[in-house]
């Protein structure tokens, strides 16, 4: 029992003191929280009320424009801060804009020099009364090229209706991925087991169970507490959600299963070849099913997952360290688990023989 | 360790003893008909009850009642699967038979049992409550395949809580949260037939089952030896 051995137990301490400070600490990129008003008629001189947040409006140059698709844009005739946090921008509709519906949407652009370029995607529906599609393409090209300036510094991505609980990323997605870690020592553990017949190895795989178990609660709980504040509810009906539930409930089927059991044999044994079954029936309720239907999920019904959007450099150098630090945790909790039932063993087997 | 050996066996002599085994179910069901009839008049009764309260429902708590009622039925055949070996001979069957063509017989019995009442439940239920269903080959597919799988972990659930205490709670908390896909999946296909879908626009909801039907049965065929050590 040197330090040598348990550098692993350290390095997951470390980390998550990390991903705590580092986490919570690390601003929000600027971006917009909110425009008012969204709708317009075409051909007048619309004033936008802008709350940005994060930002530092009174520090830089602004330019503002509106954007139809790639290379239709109109800049801002007018700008009005007012404070850190809002500004006024005013702009001159043409009468038409280059499209073949009457309605469309558009997209907010803010550009600044002290906090780069932030951007409110389809937030802006502007109405025209009849279409002219050249007259559009005419009055909605720029004469210079626009200047979206770039700034960088360390922050998080902001997103819209994401904002302050993206950090949640580092706990309920790391905790989630350490109880399937787990898991798929445990069943090891079971195979091991069922292999060679030693005790140990079932304690083992028993202890990473229950430490998963811990865990899953946990991705529960965060996930309800992130769902409360960007979907609105603690619990909706989302398959992801309901999947998981029920693994829960299939390991809670193993927790019931080795206590029903006297024989500690055959306890092991069996609840051995229940934890592979679990494991086996596990991975498709949570990683394939909700790939078929709709879900409220990243990666799953067409939802995109972490892709380089979502999930920017800023976010990977914390969220990767949460993902080790965590699993280096519930390996710790597992083993002093492991110990104590070693332990416990240890009497029973005194007690008998005296 | 048994008393034939296994590895020698050819394909005939094998098929011989999975027939007699479950010849020696069905004889054991046929001889103990009451029980059967008995859980037939409870599902008949109760299928008047929904008839006598709710008259012609919705599609959709057709659809559900059916499926609520199929589960019950599921798990009072898997509480009794083992019911008769424990009592008889257990550690004779034991020494006379491997372990996976006990469990190949037991599940093959279950399934056709499953499907026979499945079809005479939903026949019931057609009597006393009738909706269009469009097409029984559809239903009879579905029914083949979700009590393919449901025969595989019911037989598992109830081997493994033969050998603890309070065997059908044991059962049904094994057994429902891994027999949940299924169900849900056959209700959400249901409910397309019933809205006049075919198998080809359920496709993607029968692949799923499918799987789930061929990854447990493989399974348990490799972990069930393991078990069995006593």
């Amino acid at each position: 029992m040197t330090v040598y051995h348990n550098w692993w137990k350290i390095l997951g301490v470390v980390l998550i003191i990390y991903v705590l400070f580092r986490g919570i600490l690390t601003p929000l990129k600027p971006g917009i929280f909110e425009i008012s008003p969204a709708r317009f008629e075409s051909g007048n001189e619309i004033d936008i009320q802008v709350e940005g947040y994060n930002t530092f409006y009174t520090k830089g140059n602004l330019t503002a424009y509106i954007k139809h698709s790639d290379q239709f844009l109109i800049q801002s005739s007018k700008i009005n801060v007012t404070s850190d946090n809002s500004v006024n921008v005013v702009f001159n509709l043409p009468k038409y804009f280059p499209d073949s519906n009457k309605l469309a949407q558009f997209t907010f652009i803010l550009s600044s020099d002290f906090d780069g370029t932030t951007v409110l995607p389809s937030r802006i529906i502007i109405h025209q009364d009849s279409i002219d599609y050249q007259s559009g393409v005419v009055s909605w090209t720029l004469a210079q090229k626009p200047v979206f300036s770039i700034v960088h510094k360390y922050w998080f991505p902001y997103r819209n209706i994401l904002h302050e609980t993206i950090r949640n990323t580092f706990f309920h997605v790391s905790l989630w991925f350490t109880m399937f870690w787990l898991l798929f020592m445990s069943v090891y553990f079971s195979f091991k087991y069922l292999k060679t017949n030693v005790k140990d190895y079932d304690l083992k795989a028993f202890a990473l169970v229950r430490t998963a178990i811990f865990f899953g609660v946990l991705g529960c709980l965060t996930g309800a507490l992130w769902a409360r504040y960007t979907w609105g509810t603690w619990w909706t009906k989302d398959i992801k959600l309901n999947m998981a539930a029920i693994s829960l409930l299939i390991y809670f089927a193993y927790l019931i299963l080795r206590a029903s059991i006297d024989d500690e044999d055959r306890k092991a044994r069996i609840s051995g070849a229940y934890n592979i079954f679990a494991l086996v029936a596990v991975v498709p309720l949570i990683f394939v099913l909700p790939r078929l239907t709709d879900s409220l999920h990243p990666g799953n019904g067409g939802n995109p997952a972490f892709g380089a959007e979502d999930m920017d450099n800023a976010l990977r150098l914390v969220f990767y360290p949460s993902v080790i630090g965590f699993i280096c945790l519930g390996c710790w909790m597992a083993s002093l688990l492991y110990r104590l039932d070693r332990i416990q063993l240890k009497f029973d087997e005194k007690d008998n023989n005296s | 360790m048994y008393l034939i050996d296994f590895q020698c066996l050819t394909l005939r002599q094998y098929m011989k003893i999975l027939i007699a085994l479950i010849r020696k179910d069905v004889l054991f069901e046929w001889r103990s008909l009451y029980q059967i009839s008995g859980l037939m008049a409870f599902l008949l009764g109760v299928a008047y009850l929904i008839y006598f309260f709710v008259g012609s429902p919705i599609l959709e708590t057709w659809n559900l009642l059916f499926w609520l009622v199929l589960l019950f039925l599921s798990f009072f055949i898997g509480s009794r699967l083992f019911e008769e070996d424990a009592i008889r001979y257990k550690s004779y069957l034991h020494q006379m038979v491997s372990p996976v063509q006990l469990f190949l017989a037991k599940v093959i019995f279950s399934f056709f049992l499953l499907t026979v009442l499945s079809v005479l439940l939903f026949s019931i239920f057609l009597i006393l409550i009738p909706v269009t269903i469009h097409s029984w080959f559809n239903w009879m597919v579905l029914f083949i395949i979700l009590n393919f799988g449901l025969a595989v972990i019911m037989t598992f659930g109830a081997f493994l809580a033969a050998l603890g205490q309070n065997r059908t709670i044991l059962l049904t908390i094994l057994t429902l949260p891994l027999s949940f896909p299924s169900f849900g999946l056959s209700y959400s296909i249901g409910l397309k037939f019933l809205d006049g879908n075919s198998i080809k626009d359920c496709i993607s909801n029968f692949q799923p089952m499918l799987a789930i039907d061929l990854i447990s049965l493989a399974l348990v065929i490799i972990l069930l030896p393991y078990t069995w050590k006593n």
